[in-house]
């Protein structure tokens, strides 16, 4: 990230629609702390020794970070949103501890068989240091 | 170095638990992953596991695969089926392209269906 302060998350008083969104522009940043807590969860869920404070977390707890900076991004959301598909490019490895920052952008809005298929780029960062980059393919309900 | 010809496979068994505790993870709490009821209504008609729980799953698999000696670089896959929550998942993957690096990769059902397909490319870290 730049140091500027963070966008924030895209709230709004009713679920995000999908004429709504900007096509081409960031819209939302929301910023995620690797903390034990989650590599705790991590730990319980795929098993495996748990990643301690400083030492590099798992490639997925990131994954998870950005899919939560995701839900929080945009808000509210129609319920019945499918996740179709993912893209993803790693950069840096994260340690636990870390705070990532997600951008998010919307990178294409396309109508097919009368379903609404968004693409949302997203940037995650650890400080200044790229972490992953790609794209969410969504089904958005509404 | 040589890449590994197969992506070790691993599993996880899930359950409403699990459901729980990757809404945990994610701060997904979507009703169709973790509210039998609500799932009830749905086009499912029961809860299904969250997609990125799978997809998790199966980069867990190539780290463990890997080790420090190759890194995981890109993926790209989608999501083809629902897997109802209940039933273990199991993800492998298959080298395709050693030149490139690039793996098939996938997350099963207990029946053989494929829930996740995609692809990853590795390179020595």
């Amino acid at each position: 990230m730049s140091g500027t302060e963070l966008m924030g998350p895209a709230l709004k008083d009713t679920p995000w629609t999908f004429e709504e969104f900007p096509e081409g522009v960031p819209m939302a940043e929301v910023a995620v702390e690797l903390n034990n807590e989650r590599a705790a969860l991590w730990a319980g869920l795929y098993g495996g020794p748990q990643a301690q404070p400083g030492e590099p977390a798992p490639r997925g707890l990131a994954v998870a970070a950005m899919m939560e900076a995701y839900i929080r991004a945009i808000q509210p959301r129609p319920p019945g949103n499918v996740h179709a598909g993912q893209t993803l490019t790693f950069f840096g490895k994260p340690k636990v501890g870390a705070v990532l920052t997600a951008r998010f952008t919307v990178v294409k809005k396309e109508m097919k068989k009368e379903r609404r298929w968004l693409t949302l780029g997203v940037e995650m960062f650890d400080g200044e240091e790229k972490v992953l980059a790609g794209e969410i393919l969504s089904i958005w309900a509404a | 170095m040589s890449l590994p010809d197969t992506i070790a496979p691993l599993e996880l068994a899930t359950s409403p638990d699990t459901a729980q505790a990757y809404g945990e993870l994610t701060f997904d709490f979507n009703p169709i992953h973790v509210d039998p009821e609500f799932a009830a209504q749905s086009i499912f008609g029961q809860c299904i596991s969250h997609g990125t729980m799978a997809l998790n799953l199966a980069i867990e698999a190539c780290e463990r695969t890997f080790g420090t000696a190759v890194d995981l670089t890109s993926l790209k896959i989608r999501f083809s089926r629902p897997m109802p929550v209940g039933q273990t998942l199991t993800a492998g993957g298959q080298l395709t392209d050693p030149e490139a690096g690039t793996y098939d990769i996938w997350v099963t059902l207990p029946d053989g269906t494929r829930t996740l397909e995609g692809s990853i490319t590795a390179a020595p870290a």
